[in-house]
C-alpha cells in the first residue's frame, strides 16, 4: 500500500515536473551562431520585456549581417526612471569611471537631462546620413541633443485610456481633456502610477501643469489625484488597472494604450490624446561614461536610428520575425511613409503649447516630491477630503481651498534650487506634509 | 633465545574507561588463547559489552592496552582491527539481502566476486540457511536472523569473532539449539570467540574459560569448572550456580585446608581465596547438589536442619531448610518419595569437606 | 565510531559546514545590521532612528505588525477549534480532511494573490455577483475600500496549516490523564480544553503563533502584487538600487531581522520547555478520541467544506484565470483556452525561467543534501561539543527571512567581490543557488535528522566491524537506510526552492538569471496576457508543490509535519 502511493506520487512528480520542459523541446529556436568571439552589451532599460526582446532580436541580426559579429544585449531591470537613475549614481559612487553599463535606454528625456547634468553621459558621433534623415525637433520638442549626449529613438504622447463598459454602466461622462479626469463623478475611478517612480507618469502630470498653466494645472491634478483609486507604482498600472475595469480612466504613454487595446479583444478601451493639451516628446538613448563596451554600443545607437532599427517600433507581430508589435512613433521622418507606419505622423501635428523641457528638468525633482507629499502620501486624506466636498455639493470656493497651489511656480523654481541640499529638502517636505494634513482634515470636518 | 614467541590471540592489559561519572571498566586485564571459546560473564552493567566494543574497536578506553597476536590495536579504526562481531540485536541491514549482508565484509575487502559468491553459499551452508540468499532480514524469523549474523562474521574468515549476547533475544527451545550450532561452529572453525553474556548457563556448558566481570573489573578467570567448583571469591561463587553459604569463622588454616568454627560444629574445607587467618569471617560455600541426607562417614561437615520446602523440578528435587538462622538448599536425584523432606521435619545432612570451600567474607563486590 | 580516530575529519567537517554558514548566512546578516550603524562618514543612529521618526517608515513599520498580528489572530481563529476537533475527536472522513491540511500551502501566496485579485477585483467575480444578485448598485471595490482584505486573507490561509501542524502536535503531547482529571472533578469538555489542555498545550500553540507571526512580517510576494508599497519588505525591495549608496535599507533589515529572531528565539524557548510539561510519567499509549455525534459530524463536515472551499479558492482563481480568455464583469469566465499554458512554455522569458529555476532548484537541493546530511550528522551521531549551537544555526533560516539573506548577499558580495563570478550583479546564479539552499535548509537538515535518529547506530557499527571505512559506511549503510528521509527532503527543497520568491526578486535583476517566480512577477506588470500566463505558471507550480507534498508524505507518513514546526 505505502509502496505503491510512494511510486504514483513519485510517478505524478516527475510527470509535473518535466512537463514543461517536454513541452519546450523542439521549440527553442536558437539564433544561428557567429564565429568568432561573442561580444556583450548591458543596457539599462525601463523599457518593457517586449521592447527589449525585439531590439535583442533586431540589433543581433543587424550586427551579424552587417559586421558578421555576434553581439548580445544583457539587459538591466531596476525597475522606473527613477531607480534607474538611483541606480545609476550608486555605480558611479562605487567606482567613479567604471560604472559597468553601456548604455541607458528609454524614459523619455528628463532623465537623460538630468544624467547629462551629473555627467554620466558621453557623447555620440553618429554617421550623417543617419542624423540627416532625423528632424531636430519635433512639434517644438528638440528630438535630440545637440551635444549628440542623447537621442531620441521614439516618439511619444500622452493621453487618456478608458474602460467604455465600465463608463457605460457607470453613466460616467465619456473623458475627452485631462480636466475631465478631475470631475466629482471619477472620484475612486481614475488610474495613475507615481510619478516618483515613474517617468511616464510625472511627464503626465508635467503636461498639465504647462498646457494649464500652473495654478489651473495644479487645480486639475488635485482633483484628478483625490478621483485616484490608488497610486500603483509603475507606469503600467495605470493601463492594467483600466483594461482590467478596476479604473475607470486613467493617463497613459500612447504605447502602453495602444498595447493593452490590442491585447484586449473588442472595442472595450479607447484612447484618446486631449486635443491641444498634449505633447509630443522623445523617448530617447545615451552612452554611459566609462562604458565598458562603448563601440558596440555606439553600433546599437546607429542601429536604433536607422530604418531597420526604427521598423521595430511599429513593425506588427510577425512581421521580419518581430514578435511583439510595440505601438510606438518612429523619430526617423521617412519611417511614416513605410507600409504598416502608425498613424497620425507627429511632425504633421501642431501642438497647443510649447513643452518647455528644461523647466521639466529642472523642477523634475522638487515636483516629485511636492506631488508626492500633497497627493500621492497623503492620498487617503485628500480623497477623504475630496468625498466631502462633493457631498455637500462641491462649492465653489471649497474646492479653490482644497486644490490651492501650496506654492506658486516661482517658488517651486527657487525650491528646484536648493533641492539637493537634503536637510532644507527634509524640512521643506515635513513643514508640507503638516500643513496638507491641517488643510484636508480642515475640509473633511473634523 | 631460540625458543618460538607465541603471543595470546588477545592480551588485554589495565583497562580503563569512564562515561561521565560512571566508571564501567577498571583495570581490566586478562589473555585469551588462540582457538579458544573464551567467555565475559558477568551481571548487566558490568562493562562487559563496553569492553568488546573496545575490542572491536567501537569505543576507545581511557587507559590500558589491547593486543591482537601481540600487536597493539588500540590506534586501528574499528574496519582495520579484523574482529567481527554478532550484535544483540544481529544489526543486519534492512535494506539488503541475506546474501548482501552475509557478502558484506567480503565486498570491503574487495574479494572477487565469483569467490565471493562461493564463500558466502558456503557460509549460508554452514549455518544452514541455504535457499534463503534473496530473502530480506525482515523476512526471517529470529533464529535465522542470528545464523545469518553468523555467518556474516565467519564468513570473513577472521581469526576473533566477537558475539555480543547472541543468544538473549531468542526463546528457550531456540536458545538451546543455538548453543550447540554455535560450539559446533567453533570447533570446525578453530576461530577465537570472545562472547559475552549474563548467562551463566551458557557460559557454563560452552566457554573453554570464563572471565567473571563486575563493576568493571575482572573478578576470576578460569574454566568453568575450576570456577564451579573452586570459586576464588564469593561473588563467583554466588553467580556461577547456585550456592548455600554458611557463615563461620576461621579456627586454624594450613596446607590449603581451614577448619572453620560454624553454628554447627567445627567444618573443615578448602581454603579459597587468598590468606585465610584464623579469626576471619568466612563463608563456607557448599553446592546444593552436594548436600547428602544422614551423618555421613567421619569427618564429614554435618548440619540439622528443618525442612521449609521441598519441590520437584523432574529429574532432581530441590529442599529447602533451614538450620541455625541461615536458609539453605540441597539438590537430590528423585527417587521418587519426598515422604522424609515434610515440612517441619528434622533431617541431619553432611557434606564432604573437599566440596566445601571456605571463602572469605568480603566488602559488598 | 572511534571518536578519538574520527575527531581530525570530524573537526574538518565541522570546520567546513560552519564555514559555509558563516560566509552564506551569518555574514550577510552581520553584514547588513552593520551597515545599518555604519555609512560613509561613520557610525550613526540616523537611519535607525529614521525608522521611527520618519512617518513613511513608521507608518510601514506600523502597518507591516498590523498585517503579522491580524494573520496570526486570524490563524489562531481558524486553528484553535480545527486542532481540537482533530487531536480530540474521530468523525468519518478525518483522514481524508487532514490530508487536505496541507493543500493551502502549495500554492504560494504571491502566485494565488494573482487569482485572487481577479476574484476581488472591481467588476470581478465577486462583485458581479452581488451586482446580479441585486445585492449593491455598483461594482463594490473590495480592494480599494479594504487594502489588508486581499493580503490578510491570502497569508491566513496559506499559513493556517502551520499553525495547525504545530498545535496538533502540541496537543497531542498533552497527557489525557489530566484532562480526565478535570473532567472527573466537574468540568465540561470545552472548559477542560481552556482550563487544561490549552495551558499544556501552549508552548506548541505559541511555537506555531511565532512561525505565522515571522513569515507574515517578513512577507514581500503578497503585498507586492497587491500593490501595498508602504510595508517593510516591500520597502526594503524598493531599496534595492540603492543597496551600496543609501543605508536605510539595511536599517529595515536590520528590524525585520530582530523581529523575526526574537518571535523565533521566543518560539524556541517555549518549545524547549515543552518537554517538561504535560506528562505524567510515561505517555498514555493511545488517546482514546471521542466519536462525535451524528449531528456533530455533519456540522463539522459543513464547516470543514466551507473552510477548505475559502482556502482553495484562490487556487481555483488561479486555475480559472490561466484558462480563461476573458473574464470581465462577469461570474465565470467567458470562453476557455489552452493558450496561455502554449505561452508558459513558449515565450523566451518564461523558458529562460523554467530553465534556470530547474538548475538553480538542482544546485540547491544538491547542497541541501550534502550540507543537511553532514549537519544531521554531527548533530545525531557525532555530537561534539557546540553541535545545539550548529543545529540551532540550522533551524536559523526559519526565522531569517529570504528578503535579509538577499538583501545581505547583494551588500557584502556586491561590495566585497565587484565583477567577479561571486557578485550577484554580474552573475547571481550562484548566490541564487546557495541563498535557495540556505533557505530551505531546515527541510533537509530536519528530515536527516528524524531518519539518523530511526537508523540504529549499530548498523554502522556492524559495517565499520565488518571493515567498511567510515565513508563506505555512510554510501553503504547509512544514505540507502536513510534514503527516504533523504528523498523526501530533497524533494522539498526542491519544489519549494522553484517557488522561492523573496531572494528569487531581489538578487536576479537580468532576464537572463530570472528565475519562475521574478519571471511571474514580470508577467503580471505585463500589458499583455501576461497575467493569464503568469496563472498557467501558477497552475503548474500547483501541481508540482501538490505532488511534492504527496510525494514526501508518502515517504515519511505523518512525521512530514516535523518540517513545519519549530521544536
Amino acid at each position: 500500500m505505502g509502496f505503491i502511493m510512494r511510486w504514483i506520487a513519485g510517478t505524478m512528480f516527475f510527470l509535473v515536473a518535466l512537463w514543461p520542459y517536454v513541452a519546450m523541446i523542439g521549440g527553442t529556436q536558437r539564433p544561428e551562431r557567429v564565429d568568432g568571439p561573442s561580444e556583450t552589451l548591458i543596457v539599462i532599460s525601463p523599457h518593457r520585456r517586449e521592447v527589449r526582446q525585439e531590439y535583442s532580436r533586431g540589433f543581433s541580426e543587424w550586427m551579424r549581417e552587417r559586421y558578421g559579429r555576434a553581439v548580445e544585449i544583457r539587459w538591466l531591470d531596476v525597475g522606473g526612471t527613477s531607480k534607474i537613475l538611483k541606480d545609476l549614481e550608486s555605480r558611479f559612487a562605487a567606482a567613479p569611471d567604471a560604472p559597468g553599463v553601456d548604455l541607458l535606454f528609454g524614459g523619455g528625456v528628463a532623465p537623460y537631462l538630468t544624467a547629462a547634468a551629473e555627467g554620466w553621459l558621453a557623447p555620440v558621433t553618429l554617421p550623417p546620413d543617419v542624423l540627416a534623415e532625423i528632424p531636430s525637433h519635433c512639434a517644438g520638442a528638440p528630438v535630440y541633443d545637440p551635444h549628440g549626449l542623447w537621442h531620441g529613438v521614439a516618439l511619444s504622447g500622452f493621453g487618456i485610456l478608458y474602460n467604455r463598459p465600465v463608463i457605460e454602466r457607470l453613466g460616467l461622462p465619456v473623458p475627452r481633456d485631462w480636466e475631465d479626469l478631475g470631475r466629482p463623478a471619477f472620484r475612486t475611478w481614475v488610474a495613475s502610477g507615481d510619478p516618483r517612480s515613474s517617468g511616464s507618469v510625472h511627464m503626465c502630470y508635467e503636461i498639465i501643469l504647462q498646457a494649464y498653466g500652473f495654478d489651473a494645472g495644479w487645480n486639475i491634478i488635485t482633483r484628478l489625484c483625490a478621483n485616484v483609486r490608488h497610486f500603483g507604482e509603475a507606469g503600467g498600472t495605470a493601463p492594467r488597472e483600466v483594461a482590467a475595469g478596476e479604473a475607470a480612466a486613467g493617463m497613459v504613454i500612447d504605447q502602453y494604450a495602444r498595447t493593452v487595446v490590442e491585447s484586449v479583444a473588442g472595442d472595450r478601451l479607447v484612447f484618446v490624446l486631449p486635443d491641444r493639451h498634449t505633447v509630443i516628446g522623445p523617448d530617447a538613448i545615451g552612452l554611459i561614461r566609462g562604458a565598458p563596451h562603448a563601440e558596440p554600443a555606439k553600433w546599437f545607437v546607429e542601429y536604433a536610428l536607422r530604418a531597420e532599427g526604427q521598423r521595430i517600433l511599429f513593425q506588427a507581430a510577425g512581421a521580419g520575425g518581430q514578435r511583439a508589435s510595440l505601438h510606438r512613433l518612429p523619430v526617423r521622418r521617412a519611417s511614416y511613409d513605410e507600409p504598416g507606419a502608425p498613424r497620425p505622423n507627429p511632425y504633421e501635428l501642431t501642438q497647443g503649447f510649447r513643452y518647455d523641457d528644461a523647466k521639466g528638468m529642472r523642477r523634475w525633482n522638487v515636483l516629485n516630491d511636492l506631488m508626492g507629499v500633497w497627493l500621492i502620501d497623503a492620498h487617503a486624506d485628500l480623497s477623504a477630503a475630496w468625498a466631502q466636498v462633493i457631498d455637500r455639493g462641491v462649492n465653489t470656493a471649497e474646492v479653490e481651498a482644497l486644490c490651492a497651489p501650496p506654492v506658486s511656480e516661482a517658488e517651486l523654481e527657487a525650491l528646484a534650487e536648493q533641492w539637493r541640499d537634503p536637510r532644507r529638502r527634509f524640512a521643506v517636505m515635513r513643514a508640507w506634509a503638516e500643513e496638507a494634513r491641517k488643510r484636508y482634515r480642515r475640509l473633511r470636518g473634523d | 633465545m631460540n625458543e618460538q614467541m607465541t603471543f595470546p590471540a588477545i592480551e588485554v592489559r589495565d583497562l580503563s574507561k569512564r562515561f561521565g561519572s560512571v566508571t564501567a571498566l577498571d583495570g581490566v586485564s586478562f589473555e585469551v588463547q588462540a582457538g579458544e571459546m573464551f567467555f565475559l560473564l558477568g551481571p548487566s552493567g558490568c562493562g562487559k559489552t563496553t569492553l568488546l566494543r573496545i575490542l572491536a574497536g567501537l569505543e576507545s578506553p581511557d587507559a590500558g592496552s589491547v593486543r591482537f597476536d601481540g600487536r597493539e590495536v588500540l590506534g586501528l579504526a574499528p574496519h582495520k582491527r579484523g574482529a567481527p562481531m554478532v550484535f544483540q540485536q544481529y544489526a543486519l541491514w534492512p535494506h539488503m539481502t541475506v546474501a548482501e549482508n552475509v557478502a558484506f565484509g567480503l565486498v570491503e575487502k574487495r574479494v572477487p566476486r565469483s569467490e565471493a559468491a562461493s564463500r558466502v553459499r558456503e557460509a549460508l551452508e554452514t549455518v544452514g540457511l541455504q535457499g534463503m540468499e534473496g530473502r530480506r532480514p525482515a523476512q526471517l524469523s529470529g533464529g535465522q536472523q542470528q545464523r545469518v549474523a553468523l555467518a556474516r562474521a565467519l564468513v570473513l574468515q577472521p581469526r576473533v569473532v566477537l558475539l555480543d549476547e547472541p543468544l538473549s533475544n531468542l526463546d528457550a527451545q531456540l536458545r538451546q539449539e543455538m548453543r550447540e550450532e554455535i560450539e559446533r561452529l567453533h570447533r570446525r572453525t578453530s576461530i577465537t570467540f570472545v562472547y559475552v553474556t549474563h548467562d551463566q548457563v551458557e557460559a557454563l556448558s560452552l566457554a573453554d574459560r570464563v572471565a567473571v566481570l563486575v563493576n568493571g573489573r575482572v573478578s576470576a578467570v578460569g574454566t568453568p569448572a575450576s570456577l564451579y567448583h573452586r570459586p576464588p571469591n564469593l561473588f563467583c561463587a554466588g553467580f556461577l550456580g547456585e550456592a548455600n553459604l554458611a557463615a563461620g569463622t576461621v579456627r586454624d588454616c594450613a596446607g590449603g585446608r581451614a577448619e572453620i568454627q560454624t553454628a554447627w560444629g567445627v567444618w573443615r574445607a578448602a581454603a579459597g581465596g587468598r590468606g585465610l587467618k584464623p579469626g576471619m569471617a568466612v563463608r563456607c560455600v557448599v553446592r546444593p547438589e552436594h548436600f547428602r541426607v544422614g551423618v555421613g562417614p567421619a569427618g564429614s561437615n554435618t548440619l540439622e536442619g528443618v525442612v521449609q520446602f521441598s519441590r520437584m523440578n523432574g529429574a532432581t528435587v530441590t529442599v529447602g531448610f533451614r538450620a541455625g538462622e541461615e536458609d539453605f538448599k540441597a539438590t537430590m536425584l528423585n527417587s521418587g518419595s519426598l515422604e522424609q523432606f515434610k515440612e517441619g521435619q528434622a533431617v541431619m545432612w553432611h557434606v564432604d569437606p573437599d566440596r566445601t570451600v571456605a571463602l572469605p567474607e568480603e566488602a559488598a563486590v | 565510531m572511534s571518536v578519538r580516530r574520527g575527531r581530525g575529519s570530524l573537526r574538518f567537517l565541522v570546520a567546513a559546514v560552519g564555514a559555509f554558514l558563516a560566509v552564506f548566512l551569518a555574514w550577510p546578516v552581520a553584514h547588513a545590521a552593520r551597515r545599518a550603524f555604519v555609512d560613509r562618514s561613520g557610525f550613526t543612529w540616523t537611519y535607525v532612528a529614521s525608522l521611527f521618526g520618519e512617518p513613511s517608515q513608521a507608518q510601514a513599520v506600523w502597518m507591516t505588525f498590523r498585517i503579522a498580528v491580524l494573520v496570526t489572530l486570524a490563524c489562531v481563529g481558524v486553528t484553535l477549534p480545527l486542532a481540537w476537533l482533530f487531536a480530540r475527536r474521530s468523525f468519518s472522513g478525518k483522514t481524508l480532511w487532514s490530508g487536505l491540511m496541507l493543500a493551502p500551502m502549495i500554492l504560494p501566496p504571491f502566485v494565488s494573490a494573482v487569482g485572487l485579485k481577479m476574484v476581488f477585483a472591481r467588476c470581478g467575480a465577486l462583485s458581479t455577483l452581488l451586482m446580479n444578485l441585486g445585492l449593491t448598485q455598483g461594482p463594490v471595490d473590495w480592494l480599494g475600500r479594504f487594502p489588508l482584505l486581499g493580503i490578510v486573507l491570502l497569508e491566513t490561509l496559506h499559513l493556517f496549516p502551520v499553525m495547525y501542524l504545530n498545535l496538533v502536535a502540541a496537543l497531542a503531547n498533552v497527557d489525557p490523564a489530566l484532562e480526565e482529571a478535570a473532567g472527573n472533578l466537574g468540568a465540561a469538555p470545552w472548559r477542560v480544553f481552556r482550563r487544561v489542555t490549552l495551558p499544556l498545550a501552549a508552548p506548541g500553540f505559541f511555537a506555531g503563533m511565532a512561525l505565522v507571526f515571522i513569515w507574515s512580517f517578513t512577507e514581500l510576494g503578497t503585498p507586492l502584487v497587491f500593490g501595498l508599497r508602504r510595508v517593510l519588505p516591500v520597502m526594503i525591495y524598493d531599496r534595492v538600487a540603492e543597496v551600496g549608496t543609501n543605508s536605510e535599507g539595511y536599517a529595515q533589515v536590520l528590524f525585520v531581522l530582530i523581529v523575526a529572531a526574537a518571535g523565533f528565539w521566543a518560539a524556541k524557548r517555549a518549545t524547549a520547555r515543552r518537554r517538561d510539561v504535560g506528562t505524567l510519567g510515561r505517555l498514555a499509549a493511545l488517546r482514546p478520541e471521542q466519536p462525535l455525534s451524528r449531528l456533530g459530524t455533519v456540522v463539522a463536515a459543513v464547516c470543514l467544506t466551507a473552510l477548505f472551499a475559502v482556502a482553495l479558492l484562490p487556487h481555483l482563481s488561479v486555475v480559472l484565470l490561466a484558462v480563461s480568455r476573458r473574464w470581465f464583469l462577469t461570474v465565470w469566465p467567458e470562453g476557455f483556452t489552452l493558450a496561455f499554458f502554449r505561452q508558459a512554455v513558449g515565450s523566451d522569458l518564461t523558458r529562460a525561467a523554467l530553465i534556470n529555476s530547474l538548475g538553480l532548484s538542482l544546485g540547491a537541493t544538491g547542497i541541501d543534501l550534502v550540507l543537511g546530511f553532514a549537519i544531521a550528522w554531527i548533530c545525531v551521531r557525532e555530537r561534539p561539543r557546540g553541535a545545539d549551537w550548529l543545529d540551532a544555526a540550522a533551524m536559523l533560516p526559519l526565522a531569517v527571512p529570504g528578503l535579509v539573506i538577499a538583501f545581505g548577499y547583494l551588500g557584502c558580495f556586491s561590495g566585497a567581490f565587484p565583477g567577479t563570478w561571486l557578485d550577484p550583479r554580474r552573475n547571481p546564479m550562484l548566490l541564487l543557488a546557495i541563498s535557495y539552499a540556505i533557505r530551505r535548509l531546515p527541510y533537509m537538515v530536519r528530515s536527516a535528522h528524524a531518519g539518523l535518529e530511526q537508523v540504529s547506530r549499530t548498523y554502522e557499527e556492524a559495517a565499520a566491524n565488518l571493515g567498511a571505512s567510515p565513508l563506505r559506511v555512510i554510501r553503504r549503510v547509512t544514505l540507502p537506510l536513510l534514503s527516504a528521509n533523504l528523498l523526501a527532503g530533497a524533494i522539498l527543497c526542491f519544489s519549494f526552492s522553484m517557488l522561492e520568491v523573496s531572494d528569487s526578486l531581489i538578487l536576479a535583476q537580468a532576464e537572463e538569471f530570472y528565475p519562475i517566480t521574478k519571471a511571474i512577477y514580470t508577467l503580471m506588470d505585463s500589458l499583455e496576457n501576461g497575467v493569464n500566463v503568469a496563472a498557467a505558471l501558477g497552475v503548474w507550480a500547483m501541481l508540482l508543490l501538490g505532488t511534492a507534498m504527496l510525494w514526501a508524505t508518502a515517504l515519511l507518513g505523518r512525521r512530514i509535519g516535523q518540517m513545519f514546526r519549530i521544536g
